[in-house]
């Protein structure tokens, strides 16, 4: 007879014993809790509930878990009961209470000697997050222990059913499938399904493992293995990721599959063997280490044993496997003691533009940062101790100055208003490098108090101090003096005022602020012509250049100053919140004196009577729209020497879109002369329900020619997602110059990508997705 | 046109709110001692212990990243955009939650100098230190304005 209430179909024979059981298609959803969207509760509808068009409701979801259900007395009901010796037979409609636990059945025969029952007939047997469906079963309630036949099995928190010949769940609760098969897939649109001789399941680990399996995409074999282990939620288990296939003219066919090591709580380690076309295997791995003690640990790597193309392409080089290394470190001990290492050295400097295929970021990088850093943090006192150096990855770069070592101590101002706080800090240096330019060591010190007043209204900080610099450089045919030593002292007095008032715009609540500031730094000038330039910089001059006590970054200038700087801030802020909705600022620098310190000593004092005028301006009216501009204007030349506007909107509806301009004329020291314009593009669409767009494009003005741009396609159901997305970028043989972006020696470089994921098996992170973290700003996968 | 300066009648913090306990895996580094440094100037008094205070400050650590901007002719970054973020919530003395987890961004841009990497690393160390005080400003007025809107005007 055909049974309801279950995806079986069983022909019983006159003894009751089942045989000729089937699976019926026709079977509803909602046998396995499956419900439609339309019905879920409001508040239970989710991004998933939407893309699958409905969820699991598990009827026990509520129930406390804590307390185990073989504790619990048995409450049993049946619509006839016939008790004979030790044997209770119950039979038409059987209910079973224990604890948390629910166990129905057609008939059912009780040992209560044993405390084993024997079911027959549309047997449910449910806890909060599972349900098992079968059509015999016996079942021990001293353990828990269960064996169903015919079944079929629903966890609804890991979004995950199947059906079986046979499940067994064991006194730890782990099911057993012999002869079934599972997948993530709502019940009756089984798109992909593991199939497998022997299937375990065990939700307290996260982990499954099969044994005979075989992956059907699309009713089609895709995969077999004799044994795989699989993660059954966002939890990382060990065992194969999903592997990232790509294509690009840097090697040919890219495809790397990555293996998963989850060792031990504290420590895992991922293995991606890649195969690269043109190249070989690239053996990259990974080992993650995090202790209490020792802080978190990061160490990876590559190796490529004789990389083919390198070979053509270089032949003039005698080694040719290729490697890259990193070190990354971050450790807290005591709440004191701050460390730090980020250390990435690469076999030689195309390393990155060559194989690096993830991130165009990181192909970009034009050094490596190798750098150890050790830090006490006292409660008046900072010390730090740093060993920081750069591998250059460009041919035409010097690798940069070497600090080997750097020491600074410094005193930590409490910042308390009324009370005078001591300015001291001390740094020693020792710079080196491979090349001709000079080397030495440094000491810069300063010393002086500040003293700041604070009212609700405004504040007035007046600081003195004196700046004292020191070198003791190795004989060098540039540098005629080895000890130049240079000192100045140095006032700044800094005041604003805070005005407010409320106002009201579209009919919501805003204070709206008015913030004048203006600050004052004098500083003596000392002739610094015979001193080198290790670590110092031109500051990029912004809105916040205006108020700080320096135009260097670095330690090798002691900047001479006599001027003043004007700023207005205003800010409108939601009265509830707090959020800042818009704020825009203006100012300018007023020089008193010309700016005889330069970082080039060659180079004529700057003359101009004031600085550039900075402006910024973000406007954030909600949570979803951002737009940020900021500009610098010379008034002296009466040109715009840097402008830039970047806006984002995220309507909340899955979509997100970019625009963005940034124009520069570089400062007369950095090395290029040609001002930069670019513009940006990006957007992720849906269109429909499953299909997503998406594209970027980084375009550059000045040169008519897209710098980078990327376009791609994405389909996303219930239970699989797969990406394809096409990228081009320019990319430059290291070591040639290049003028604009119309230069032959610039190559178009194309690359291909293609993802999938078959949802609910774990997974993290692809090069579909750093690419298009890249070019689409503010870009984040949602969880799959 | 209607300003007053700050004070007479703006909002403060409610008297209830003063009392905070920071919640923070690292309380020494710059930016909780930039932030605990804001909200005492701001009238609020640090709790050793957090059975002494009225609410949790629950500081996550500062977040940055770098991404490039614009590149020049050599494919090489022009300009750099700096991001530091910080996610911060407010618990009672319970431990419960009352302010949900918020976000706090400050973004930054600065010109690159591929030739100069060690002097644009000094630059970056300077941006940082104020975005740290400018994120900390964020938070403060956030949490102010989420005291003041908790707290029925006397």
């Amino acid at each position: 007879s055909a049974q309801d209430n279950s995806g079986w179909v069983c022909e019983a024979n006159a003894e009751g014993v089942l045989s000729e059981c089937r699976l019926d298609p026709q079977a509803s959803p909602a046998r396995l809790d499956w419900v439609h969207r339309r019905q879920v509760p409001a508040e239970q509808i989710d991004e998933q509930c939407l893309r699958c068009d409905g969820s699991y409701i598990d009827p026990l979801g509520h129930l406390d878990r804590s307390e185990s259900p073989e504790l619990s007395d048995i409450h049993a009901s049946a619509g006839s009961t016939a008790i004979q010796g030790n044997t209770i037979t119950l039979s038409d409609r059987v209910e079973v209470r224990q604890g948390y636990r629910h166990l129905s059945a057609d008939s059912a025969t009780l040992d209560r000697t044993e405390n084993e029952a024997q079911l027959q007939g549309n047997i449910e047997l449910r806890e909060p997050g599972l349900l098992l469906r079968g059509q015999s079963a016996w079942f021990d309630s001293d353990t828990g222990e269960a064996k169903l036949r015919y079944s079929e099995y629903v966890l609804h928190q890991q979004r995950l059913q199947g059906m079986a010949q046979e499940v067994d769940r064991d006194s730890e609760g782990i099911l057993h499938i012999h002869g079934g098969q599972l997948s993530f897939c709502p019940p009756g649109e089984e798109d992909w399904l593991i199939r497998a001789d022997e299937l375990e399941l065990d939700t307290e680990e996260g982990l499954g493992v099969a044994r005979g399996a075989r992956i059907d995409v699309a009713g089609v074999p895709v995969f077999y293995s004799p044994w795989v282990q699989f993660p059954i939620d966002d939890r990382r288990r060990t065992g194969l990721l999903w592997p990232d296939i790509g294509s690009d003219t840097k090697g040919g066919l890219d495809v790397s599959v990555p293996v998963y090591f989850n060792l031990a709580p504290d420590y895992d380690l991922l293995y991606s063997p890649r195969y690269i076309q043109e190249r070989g295997v690239n053996h990259e791995a990974k080992a993650r280490y995090l202790s209490p003690v020792v802080g978190s640990w990061t160490v990876g790597g590559a190796w490529m044993n004789d990389d083919k193309r390198y070979e053509d392409e270089q032949p003039e080089e005698r080694n040719h496997d290729r490697w890259l290394g990193v070190v990354k470190h971050n450790g807290l001990f005591n709440q004191r003691w701050r460390s730090r290492v980020d250390y990435s050295r690469a076999s030689d400097v195309d390393y990155m533009k060559d194989l690096e295929t993830s991130s165009l970021d990181a192909k970009r990088r034009t050094a490596l940062l190798q750098l150890g850093s050790l830090d006490y943090l006292g409660d008046k006192w900072m010390a730090n101790l740093e060993v920081q150096q750069f591998q250059s990855l460009a041919d035409d770069i010097n690798n940069d100055y070497k600090k080997l070592p750097q020491i600074t101590g410094r005193y930590r101002p409490s910042g308390e208003p009324f009370k005078i706080d001591p300015i001291l800090l001390a740094q020693y240096s020792s710079f080196d490098t491979d090349d001709e330019r000079v080397t030495g060591n440094r000491l810069y010190t300063e010393a002086g108090a500040s003293y700041p007043m604070q009212w609700q209204y405004g504040f007035l900080n007046s600081s003195a101090k004196y700046r004292y610099l020191h070198y003791d450089l190795n004989e060098h045919p540039d540098f005629e003096e080895n000890n130049p030593t240079s000192g100045a002292a140095t006032a700044t007095i800094d005041g604003g005022l805070f005005f407010d008032r409320s106002t009201n715009i579209a009919g919501r609540g805003l204070l709206q602020t008015l913030e004048p500031r203006v600050y004052y730094l004098y500083s003596e000038y000392d002739d610094q012509t015979d001193q080198p330039d290790f670590d110092s910089a031109e500051l990029t001059f912004s809105y916040n250049q205006l108020f700080r006590g320096t135009r260097f970054s670095g330690r090798d200038r002691i900047d001479d100053a006599n001027q003043l700087s004007l700023g207005l801030t205003t800010r409108f802020i939601d009265d509830t919140d707090g959020r800042e909705e818009f704020s825009a600022s203006i100012g300018q620098i007023f020089y008193f004196r010309d700016r005889e310190v330069r970082l080039d000593p060659r180079d004529e004092p700057l003359k101009t009577g004031g600085s550039e005028v900075a402006g910024e301006l973000t406007f954030y009216p909600n949570e979803r729209l951002s737009l940020r501009t900021s500009l610098v204007y010379d008034p002296y030349t009466d040109s715009m020497n840097s402008g830039s506007f970047q806006t984002t909107y995220d309507p909340g509806d899955g979509s997100l879109y970019n625009v963005g301009y940034s124009y520069r004329r570089p400062l007369t020291t950095t090395s290029n002369t040609t001002p930069t314009e670019q513009a940006h593009f990006s957007f992720y669409l849906p269109a429909g329900r499953n299909w997503r767009v998406f594209a970027g494009i980084n375009y550059s003005v000045e040169a008519h020619t897209s710098v980078e741009d990327m376009f791609g396609v994405e389909y996303d159901s219930c239970c699989w997602m797969v990406r394809l997305l096409h990228l081009r970028y320019y990319d430059t043989d290291s070591g040639q110059r290049t003028t604009d972006f119309d230069d032959p020696t610039l190559t178009r470089e194309h690359s291909t990508q293609f993802q999938i994921v078959l949802k609910g098996m774990g997974g993290f992170g692809s090069r579909a997705n750093s690419i298009m973290k890249d070019m689409i700003r503010g870009f984040n996968d949602s969880e799959y | 046109c209607g300003f007053h300066l700050r004070g007479s009648g703006g909002a403060s913090v409610p008297e209830e709110w003063r009392s905070l306990f920071l919640v923070t895996s690292n309380p020494n580094s710059e930016f909780s001692r930039e932030v605990k440094l804001r909200f005492a100037n701001a009238g609020i008094e640090w709790a050793d212990d957090r059975a002494d205070a009225n609410y949790l400050l629950v500081l996550g650590p500062e977040r940055f990243s770098q991404r490039n901007l614009s590149l020049d002719a050599d494919t090489r970054a022009a300009e750099f955009e700096l991001t530091m973020r910080s996610t911060f919530s407010i618990n009672n003395a319970r431990g419960k939650g009352v302010m949900p987890d918020t976000t706090g961004t400050v973004i930054k841009q600065m010109e690159n100098d591929p030739q100069n990497v060690v002097g644009k690393a000094e630059e970056i160390r300077i941006l940082k230190a104020e975005m740290r005080s400018e994120l900390s400003q964020q938070i403060l007025r956030r949490i102010a304005f989420f005291a003041a809107s908790q707290t029925p005007e006397a």
